[in-house]
């Protein structure tokens, strides 16, 4: 729909009389008459939703029409529940509640809005707006005149009178009628209004805030994982208030939860007078619970409707003089868990902010239903988070620390070559170990990168036949540059070959990572084996050490990502933790695991166990 | 410099090749140096050979680079030994807590060279700090 600009010629030009509003003819009389009405009205009326009620009335009566409706103007589109509809019955007046006619609509609202105009005796064929069409439709409307309701400048919305009876005056005068009235309604209102603004504003300040205390409550017993049952009864107690209107029937609220996929449980009911429902609700026999449950709409009707299909019900609903009710889905983490239900003993019916304020309710509820768990797992997570960052910061400063060391040499031996400070006999000494530092550095770079792809992408293996006898000989070379004089490395192992389908790099690194660790943990010396042997189609390697050992306490962490083990005597010790992290995710990757038996002060022993290469694999 | 008047240094430092390569520069100067790679031995060293000037890493076996600091202080035998911290942690909390424990010097190894490191000596003798 497009909208309309001021002095826009329409589209499809009406097929009624659409006039500006001229001067008053003499219908004085009536005017009069009707205005005292208002008066009388406005006196009586404890609201200015009560007021509006009675002064459709008043206006429908007067004009002669069955029907009589105030459509408000709220942010862009109209809406009739801020009065209730004249002339219609509880099922009418839902449907025209649940209408948002836009103004920006390319019809009489827009023109009667826009233009300050007067759609006088139409026929509902000027009405483009779908949903409002069909509505009227429904309902039997073939007629209606609609003007702005206005006053001091301002458009409040529209009235619109429908099916008015053939009677003496003109659609022409009645529209003048029924804008006078609205002028008037308006005067009324924005006196009550602003009258009454402070305490009502007051009031409805403190009953909201009232609410909103009682729904912090709410989830703050639930959130603490406190027994959520206990707090269904406080929550309906919530719901049933803030649907009671004042001046009518207290309202009453239930929680049904959802048990099975067929079955509602009531687990809590609120009811000012103690009147009691059912105990449970089987879904197929109540198709307007299922449709809450199956669709997640509110659903909104009438106790009436269920004579039919569910009489016990029905008949305790007469009983108890319920009318209608609204049921509201209660969802937690995404699936249904129950129907919160509240019951009108008026036939006012549900507007959308009750209904907006019983759904959060039901949100409430919903968090709170699966939420002790959930309360556990959130602050698990959280803590863990913490944790994860804490460790992330201290392993960053850790691997800059690292990376340190052996650029401090480089750099130191490059100052000290370009000084002349090395002798030329040791030229050809420094510069080997120079290199040897870059290529520390290199593996430190490597396994924080490796880290870092491992949690996006995953290890990648590049799969291949692997002797893992030429894997331990490659790693105790690779690690020998580490052994200094106090240090025994030892071998042993056949020399059969041991096949196992794997990655060669990523093997040899994950077992030089091992023989690096026994080397820094054995910081009095000693010995350490690395042996390999093969038995019931598993290869092992064993990487034993005499050093300070690990205690039980640190064997969680170890192998995670940031687990270094950091004690007084260890602290010195150089290295990420990354390294046995990698290890292991290798040698997992392969299929096999890594076995640590470790005392405090005697040394470990890790052990490598991967599943020797079955016959018939291939790459 | 003769061998009586050939001044002393102890590297407390357990990162072998670093110590190896700030011995080749420290000793092509002139000084005669002395290593120790764990915090006890350092300290034991410092009693026992009355350094006339020592660096100090942090991060060491068996006792760290603070605790010795401490306790040369607390040592009369060893209280006024210069001391210049030598390490790679370069926190500024870390520094003042060496200065406050009576560092002289707080040197990063990563951005000091060995020459840089071999000239302290001199450099804390024309401010005093040191004896001469």
């Amino acid at each position: 729909m497009t909208q309309l600009a001021e002095g826009d010629p329409l589209e499809s030009p009406p097929s009624v009389l659409i006039e500006p509003v001229m001067a008053a003819p003499p219908v004085a009389l009536d005017a009069l008459a009707l205005l005292r009405a208002l008066e009388a009205v406005s006196a009586e009326a404890v609201s200015t939703r009560h007021f509006l009620s009675r002064a459709a009335e008043v206006i429908a009566g007067a004009v002669g029409a069955p029907r009589c409706v105030f459509w408000r103007l709220r942010g862009e589109s109209l809406v009739a529940v801020d009065a209730e509809p004249f002339g219609f019955t509880v099922t009418e007046r839902r449907a025209l509640h649940s209408i948002f006619v836009p103004r920006s609509a390319h019809d009489s609202a827009a023109r009667v809005l826009w233009r300050g105009q007067t759609v006088a005796g139409s026929t509902l064929d000027t009405i483009v707006d779908d949903r409002y069409l069909t509505v009227l439709r429904s309902i039997g409307i073939e007629h209606h005149v609609t003007v702005p309701w206005q006053w001091g400048g301002r458009y409040l919305g529209m009235i619109a009178v429908y099916d008015v009876l053939a009677s003496a005056h003109s659609s022409h005068e009645i529209a003048q009628l029924v804008e006078a009235a609205g002028m008037a309604a308006a005067l009324v209102t924005e006196l009550q209004e602003s009258e009454h603004a402070h305490s009502t504003l007051a009031m409805e300040e403190g009953s909201r805030a009232r609410e909103a205390a009682l729904l912090r409550e709410v989830a703050g017993s639930l959130t603490a994982g406190d027994d959520v049952s206990a707090v269904f009864g406080e929550a309906a107690r919530v719901a049933a208030e803030v649907v009671s209107p004042p001046g009518l029937p207290p309202r009453r609220a239930a929680f049904l939860q959802l048990v099975g996929d067929d079955t509602l449980v009531t687990m809590a009911e609120y009811d000012i007078t103690g009147e009691r429902f059912l105990a449970t609700y089987a879904l197929a026999d109540f198709p307007s619970l299922e449709r809450v449950v199956t669709t997640g709409q509110v659903v909104v009707d009438d106790y009436a409707d269920l004579a039919g299909h569910a009489p016990r019900v029905a008949e305790l609903a007469q009983r108890h003089r319920l009318q209608s009710r609204a049921m509201v889905p209660v969802r937690s983490g995404g699936r249904m868990v129950g129907v919160l239900t509240v019951g009108a003993r008026d036939d006012v019916g549900f507007d959308e902010d009750q209904l907006q304020r019983v759904t959060a309710i039901a949100n409430i509820v919903g968090l709170g239903l699966g939420n002790t768990a959930l309360a556990q797992a959130l602050s698990r997570e959280a803590e863990q988070s913490q944790e994860l960052e804490r460790l992330k910061g201290e392993f960053l400063n850790v691997a800059a620390h690292e990376l340190r060391s052996p650029l401090g040499i480089i750099k130191g031996y490059i100052s000290m070559l370009r000084d002349g400070t090395v002798p030329e006999e040791r030229v050809a000494g420094v510069l080997s170990l120079v290199d040897l530092k870059a290529d520390e550095m290199g593996r430190l770079i490597t396994e924080m990168l490796e880290t870092a792809r491992l949690d996006a992408v995953g290890l990648e293996l590049s799969l291949d036949d692997v002797n893992m006898v030429d894997v331990a000989q490659d790693a105790i070379h690779a690690a020998k540059h580490m052994i200094d004089s106090r240090h025994c490395l030892r071998t042993s192992g056949t020399q059969d070959p041991i096949i196992v389908r794997g990655d060669r790099a990523r093997l040899t690194t994950a077992l030089a990572n091992l023989i690096d660790n026994a080397i820094k943990y054995s910081p009095d010396g000693g010995d350490v084996d690395v042996s390999w042997a093969h038995g019931d189609g598993a290869a092992r390697v064993e990487v034993r050490d005499q050093g300070i050992g690990i205690s039980a306490e640190q064997l969680p962490v170890l192998f995670t990502r940031f687990g270094r083990v950091v004690t007084p005597e260890t602290s010195h010790i150089r290295g990420t933790g990354l390294g046995l992290y990698l290890s292991r995710q290798t040698v997992l990757r392969h299929g096999g695991e890594i076995e640590l038996v470790s005392e405090p002060g005697s040394g470990s022993t890790f052990t490598i166990t991967l599943p020797l290469k079955a016959n018939g694999q291939t790459g | 410099m003769d061998a009586d008047d050939a001044v002393t240094v102890l590297l407390i430092e357990d990162d072998a090749a670093a110590a190896e390569m700030y011995r080749l520069r420290l000793a092509a100067d002139g000084y005669t140096v002395l290593i120790a790679s764990d915090g006890e031995q350092g300290l034991r060293r410092a009693v026992e050979d009355r350094p006339d000037l020592i660096y100090l890493d942090v991060r060491l076996p068996k006792m760290d680079g603070f605790e010795v600091l401490e306790r040369l202080r607390a040592e009369i035998a060893t209280a006024s030994i210069p001391v210049v911290i030598v390490t790679n942690y370069g926190e500024p909390e870390l520094q003042q807590r060496g200065l406050s424990l009576g560092a002289l010097e707080f040197l990063v190894k990563a951005d000091t060279t060995p020459a840089r490191l071999s000239e302290t000596f001199e450099r804390l003798s024309e401010t005093e700090s040191v004896r001469s």
